[in-house]
């Protein structure tokens, strides 16, 4: 890699009308990292991934891709960047064969050998029209077209989201296979947390329009606790370590909470919590409030 | 050869998931000193996971000394890792299954007789904090 | 991208081929048919229509072949819907997202943008110059007989088709680039065509020039002929060209380009004496290419700027 960071924004915002779909983003995704980027429709993912690739322009901020800002400098990045949008379009009456000469020839870092070998591998015929396959195929097919002009960073919005469990198995194994040949960096928008719980290492949470949460996953599994105990008020808590989220019943309070450092309390029982409870936290949703009962069974 | 699983609502981290069944599979004879590891790529491709956690969980067994890794062949268990002798195993696993049979006919079920069982084993550490 | 352009519009170019050659297949035979009897029958050595001999010739020949005009007649619209088809390509990825695909490949966006339109243009053009072909070597005797300046042969030969079919193109694509929905751009650009030949035909394309107004002594024959040209508007006048009201009956007029030939002579008898004039106000013949040129520069002329819009829009503003 000739730059350590793949993708730094600064301030970054869009605004479509009256509405800002991004504002005062900042964050920063290092290079050979597999990064999730999760939240809410409307937060901002698309936009962000967008900007990234060029496809829109900042209102305020700026974003830079491996050193190169992707509007003012298209031909230094869009090389170097693999996108799959979401749907993962394509030429519908194209086939196979004739879409790979596409990626030929609007690509010269395109190494067909990679194209064509994916696509044997996936039992696929270069005759084939792309409006004749699968959606899982079809997604398939659009990775083949990101990965074979050889980029250093890809860029996939939501691209498991219309597939069927096994479609999206496929699909994630054909990204973990990239980056374990060629070391890419990823950063891959969805909804699905759990997909990204294997494949990913980092997580960037967006929500109205901001980034909520950043970092190592490990570490940011490893800073999370979930706190129960008898009902109170969160006050003691809130001076020392981050309440994310906090939810009472008759007799029980259950907080969220990022610590910061060890959490003594003599009043508190602690647990470890998963990622998709961290997720759900931030994104402020009553569905993950409904689940913070008393932990079943066996301490994680 | 070992094949990996993956049980991903356990709470246990994936790399240490692996790093325990092939501590498992050592001991139980399954892997014995110069059988080779799956490759990173056989993993990756079989558990649709990041490389670096296979690179992690190999690490960690190689710190351990359970297995070694070879340069630009592959990563292979190591010399001199003594599977527990067939008879031992034998005898404990015929022990266990009577204490379970004992267990069911107290009422217990199998739910309970595995919280008796992690509990006796890992008493909890974390749960509370005086 | 050229050969990924050409690939987008291959079915396009199919479907348009396809109706050039219809149009070809019916046009041929009756062309071919038209000039071996114009020769076979001595026509175009015909006096003129006037001419005892040859004027019942001529004006069963005119009747027989009047399906051809009638065809042409309806084919003007051919380079325009063509032009429409080479449209599509360019509305169509705009439209449904695959813009998403093409400008994350490792070309410019204008690139892309100057390659789509560019063998949209090629294309329409170079169709609506097979059609000019086409029709001009059919209609040849007819032309001979009434001239050009009649608007379906006017629309369908010379260069205007060529402004035609860019005109409409500019249309559907600035309409597909603010808006970005395929099939409302295509049936709106149709509708403002049609519109706009209309406003053309009857309005724009006698005042492009000046027009020329004549008057004579009815029944002399010193008048203008009038067969070939494009009549604006006849009627009975004096010396000095103005118009007489209160006549019983209107004059005896025919337009250039009809089945039957125009006459200066009336057989009615003159109330008001010998000395009544025709007065016409006409573009002649002769200026066919003058107004043709001026025509095609203002409709190619929108034509192109409209195309030049869609392009500078599409690479400034889309999100």
């Amino acid at each position: 890699m000739s730059e350590t960071l793949a993708l730094e924004a600064k301030a970054l915002g869009r605004r479509y009308g009256s509405n800002w779909a991004l504002s005062d983003c900042s964050l920063e995704i290092p290079a050979g990292s597999v990064t999730a980027l999760v939240g809410p429709n409307g937060a901002g993912k698309t936009t962000l991934l967008q900007l990234a690739v060029g496809l829109i322009q900042p209102t305020t901020g700026t974003i830079s891709v491996l050193g190169h800002g992707p509007r003012a400098e298209p031909l230094q990045v869009l090389p170097q960047v693999g996108f799959v949008a979401q749907d993962h379009p394509l030429p519908r009456r194209f086939t196979i064969g004739e879409t790979l000469t596409l990626g030929r020839k609007l690509n010269p870092s395109w190494n067909n050998a990679i194209a064509e070998t994916r696509i044997d591998e996936l039992g696929l015929s270069r005759r084939q029209r792309i409006c004749t396959l699968s959606g899982g195929q079809q997604a398939q097919v659009a990775l083949t077209l990101a990965l074979a002009k050889q980029p250093q960073l890809l860029l996939l919005d939501e691209p498991v989201a219309s597939l069927d469990p096994l479609a999206r198995r496929e699909f994630l194994t054909g990204v973990v296979q990239a980056v374990t040949e060629t070391g890419i960096t990823v950063v891959l928008s969805s909804h699905i947390v759990a997909d990204l719980e294997r494949v990913c290492d980092r997580l960037i949470i967006l929500a109205n329009g901001r980034a909520q949460l950043v970092g190592p996953i490990e570490e940011l599994l490893a800073g999370h606790r979930l706190l129960t105990g008898p009902r109170s008020d969160a006050a003691s808590v809130a001076r020392v370590h981050q309440v994310i989220r906090e939810s009472h019943t008759e007799r029980q309070t259950t907080l969220l909470v990022r610590a910061n450092g060890h959490v003594y309390d003599s009043c508190w029982e602690m647990h470890e919590v998963d990622l998709e409870e961290i997720v759900l936290a931030y994104l402020g949703t009553t569905r993950g409030a409904a689940r913070m009962e008393v932990p079943a069974g066996v301490a994680r | 050869m070992i094949n990996f699983h993956l049980e991903t609502r356990s709470g246990v981290p994936t790399y240490l998931q692996l790093v325990q069944q092939v501590r498992q599979a050592v001991r139980l004879g399954i892997l014995r000193p110069g059988d080779q590891l799956p490759t990173v790529k056989e993993v990756v491709a079989q558990l649709t996971i990041n490389p670096n956690t296979v690179l992690r969980a190999y690490r960690e067994l190689d710190l351990e000394g359970l297995v070694e890794g070879r340069r630009g062949v592959g990563t292979f268990v190591a010399s001199g890792q003594v599977p527990l002798p067939p008879d031992d195993l034998k005898a404990l696993r015929s022990s266990l299954q009577r204490w379970l049979e004992r267990g069911r006919a107290a009422g217990l079920d199998d739910d309970n007789l595995a919280a008796l069982f992690s509990d006796t084993l890992r008493p909890p550490s974390i749960s509370r904090v005086a | 991208m050229i050969w990924v352009g050409w690939r987008q519009q291959r079915v396009e170019t199919m479907i348009a081929a396809a109706m050039l050659a219809v149009l070809a297949a019916v046009a041929i035979p009756v062309g071919i048919h038209m000039a071996s009897v114009y020769s076979h029958d001595g026509l175009a050595a015909c006096a003129g229509p006037l001419d005892p001999v040859c004027g019942n010739a001529l004006g069963s020949f005119q009747f027989r072949f009047n399906d051809l005009n009638i065809l042409f007649a309806w084919a003007t619209i051919v380079p325009v819907l063509t032009a429409l088809l080479f449209a599509a390509p360019f509305l169509v990825d705009l439209d449904n997202g695959t813009y998403r695909l093409y400008w994350t490949q490792s070309i410019t966006r204008r690139r892309w943008i100057v390659t789509k339109l560019g063998l949209g243009v090629i294309a329409s053009v170079a169709l609506a110059a097979l059609f000019i072909v086409l029709a001009t070597w059919a209609r040849t005797p007819l032309d001979h007989l009434n001239g050009r300046m009649a608007s379906s042969v006017y629309d369908s030969e010379g260069i205007v088709p060529v402004a035609d079919a860019l005109f409409v193109l500019g249309v559907a694509v600035v309409i597909g680039a603010l808006w970005r929905r395929t099939v409302p751009a295509l049936l709106i650009a149709f509708a403002v065509y049609v519109v706009g030949r209309a406003f053309t035909d009857g309005w724009l394309r006698q005042r492009l020039l000046s027009p020329v107004t004549t008057t004579w002594l009815q029944g002399s024959s010193s008048g203008p002929n009038l067969n070939k040209a494009l009549v604006i508007n006849e009627f009975i006048s004096d010396k000095n060209g103005h118009e007489l009201a209160g006549l019983p009956n209107g004059p005896c007029v025919q337009h250039a380009g009809s089945l039957f030939t125009h006459t200066a002579q009336c057989a009615r008898p003159n109330p008001l004496g010998a000395h009544v004039y025709t007065t016409a106000v006409y573009q002649p013949a002769g200026r066919f290419w003058e107004l043709q040129g001026i025509e095609f520069a203002i409709v190619a002329g929108v034509g192109v700027a409209l195309i030049l819009f869609a392009g500078w829009w599409t690479n400034r503003r889309i999100a």
